[in-house]
């Protein structure tokens, strides 16, 4: 019996290990899902703001543009 | 639910079928795990290049606009410290001159479009299936259309709304239209008058084809040279004889000239007319080929009579018959001679028949006629649109031409009096158009085909009768143009529209403000007006 369990008994030991060791694996790769995810959107919120805040710096630049030149006339 | 965007692909990792003939196989299984392992570490690389690569194009359009606004910033400033109070120029008009500024206002438009589809949910679309390829149909289609339109179609909801918003301006700017009309109505009188003096020249118009065209009493012969031709080149001894018997020579001479709209007083040379009248007269002796062009004449010789009334005895003996006419049409020979009616009561049940008796008219002379009546290839341009009255006559008129000579030989000369009018003094004008009406009249109505070589054969024949075709088919030409016309003008008007949502919206808008500053000021126009 313990001839027969040892063999069979590592190899289920050692069948754990790889398991433990794909569930590491696998858990890791789940994080860096996450990670990459949560990454794209911070991401895409900030590029959002920045894109609101050129926009308003382009129109206030346009109109101070405006002002300064010595506009043409309608006539 | 959410749609997943990006999937890693092995998704299970170790529910793959253990191969036969494997002893140790927990091994096995931890093995093709952990390969599977390593597919879903490549795609997740894959995906996160593409993230990244997302992240980065829209950095980097951020970067080339920060910079372009750097650079304003830097122009700016240099140009602030130039400025100075004292030189600049303040004046109370320029203030107002000034062009108002004016922000950019871009809307963004196509934001969630097939083009902005993320790739990864491209890479999703392309892996489903593909619709029939029903476009290896569409050559064969009549109607030029995309085959796998009609399966599916995804810019179906834009077009069907796009129609609607295009006619809805369409509409809101007749509405506009026909309120400006009324307003203008209502504000001038006086205008009506216009109508009822061109009604009148109508009705002179009618009257003077009414007379056959050897019976108008006006002086159209004279200047043309067609009408030379014309009136010599159809004549024969028979009917050299009989404009013998007709006696008065102006009489005969205005029913070959076809209704002219401004006609006036012309002088009436003896022998055309002669020539002219006994050409009618053995076109009566047709019968039922006479039948419509006495009618026609008939409106034709009542302008004339009304116009200038040189002589009237004459006049209303062939307005009387023309008149008798309008009504029934095969009782022609007789009652084209023997009536002595009067040219008033003529116009009067002339002009309401007159619109439909054309169109039953074409198909029975293109019957009767169709070897005869040639296309020919010139509408009169410089034809005014004429009404229908004048178009009854050239049918009438045409359907009894070819029972004489054909009307080959006016097919030829319509060319040369087509480039005459400009340069002719009125009373051309108003021969030419009785070419024209005839030729094109057959040129519509007749088979194209036989209409050359009977032309050629046919030469110094009627041409005096082919007028009044030319003008019917002047007029089909002028409809089937205007249509032509009013096509393009719609396919010019979409053209600018272009695909924006943006653009039709702001069509609309400015439509509907537009009307509605026009309604206001409308009401206020009509204040102001009491």
């Amino acid at each position: 019996m313990a001839g027969q369990e040892d063999p069979v008994q590592r190899e289920i030991h050692q069948d754990w290990a790889n398991r433990e060791y794909i569930e590491v694996t696998t858990s890791s790769i789940k994080k860096i899902a996450d990670f990459l995810n949560s990454f794209d959107m911070s991401c895409r919120s900030r590029l959002a703001t920045l894109n609101e805040k050129l926009t308003a710096l382009e129109r206030r630049i346009e109109y101070i543009e405006a002002r300064v030149t010595k506009g043409e006339t309608l006539t | 639910m959410p749609l997943v965007k990006r999937c890693i692909e092995p998704r299970h990792l170790c529910r793959g079928a253990v191969p036969d003939g494997v002893t140790s196989e927990l091994e096995c299984v931890t093995n093709s795990t952990l390969a599977a392992i390593i597919k879903q570490l490549g795609s997740l690389s894959r995906y996160a290049e593409d993230i990244f690569g997302d992240l980065f194009n829209e950095a980097n359009s951020f970067y080339m606009r920060m910079n372009s606004l750097q650079e304003r910033v830097d122009l700016l400033a240099v140009k602030v410290t130039q400025l100075d109070s004292t030189v600049e120029e303040v004046s109370l008009q320029d203030i107002n001159m000034r062009k108002a500024f004016k922000s950019s206002t871009i809307q963004d438009q196509q934001v969630v479009s097939r083009t902005s589809v993320p790739n990864p949910v491209v890479e999703m679309y392309h892996r489903g299936d593909k619709p029939p390829p029903l476009n290896i149909l569409s050559p064969y289609r009549d109607d030029k259309k995309d085959a796998l339109k009609f399966y599916t179609d995804p810019s179906y909801f834009f077009m069907l709304w796009r129609e609607k918003m295009l006619q809805a301006t369409e509409d809101k700017r007749k509405e506009k239209k026909r309120q400006k009309e009324q307003q203008k109505q209502v504000e001038d009188p006086g205008r009506e008058v216009k109508k009822v003096r061109k009604a009148r020249n109508r009705r002179q118009e009618w009257n003077m084809m009414a007379y056959d065209k050897e019976f108008r009493p006006d002086t159209r012969l004279t200047p043309s040279p067609y009408h030379g031709m014309s009136s010599e080149g159809s004549l024969s001894p028979d009917n050299r004889s009989m404009a013998s018997d007709m006696g008065d020579h102006s009489y005969p001479a205005s029913p070959n000239h076809p209704s002219q709209p401004t006609s006036a007083p012309h002088p009436i040379d003896g022998a055309p007319h002669l020539t002219q009248a006994p050409q009618t007269q053995s076109l009566d002796r047709g019968g039922y080929p006479r039948a419509n062009p006495p009618s026609g004449a008939a409106a034709a010789v009542r302008q004339i009579a009304s116009l200038g009334r040189t002589q009237p005895p004459h006049p209303p003996p062939a307005q009387s018959e023309g008149g008798a006419l309008n009504g029934p049409r095969q009782q022609s020979v007789k009652d084209y001679r023997a009536h002595g009616g009067q040219p008033s009561t003529i116009p009067e049940y002339f002009i309401p028949p007159a619109p439909p008796p054309p169109p039953p008219i074409i198909p029975s002379a293109q019957t009767a006629f169709d070897s005869t009546s040639s296309s020919s290839p010139l509408p009169p341009p410089s034809l005014p649109p004429p009404s229908l009255p004048p178009g009854a006559v050239a049918i009438m008129s045409r359907s009894y031409s070819p029972s004489p000579p054909p009307p080959a030989p006016p097919a030829h000369y319509v060319p040369s009096p087509s480039h005459a009018p400009p340069a002719a003094p009125p009373p051309p004008p108003p021969g030419l158009p009785p070419s024209h009406i005839l030729s094109p009249a057959h040129a519509i109505g007749g088979s194209q085909g036989e209409a050359p070589p009977t032309r050629k054969g046919q030469m110094p024949m009627i041409p005096i009768s082919d007028a009044r075709s030319d003008l019917l088919a002047a007029i089909r030409r002028g409809i089937q143009l205007r249509k032509v016309q009013e096509q393009r003008e719609q396919e010019a008007k979409r053209e600018p529209v272009g695909n924006d949502v943006a653009t039709i919206l702001s069509r609309r808008i400015a439509v509907e403000y537009s009307e509605s500053e026009s309604d206001s000021g409308g009401e206020d126009n009509g204040e102001w007006s009491d």
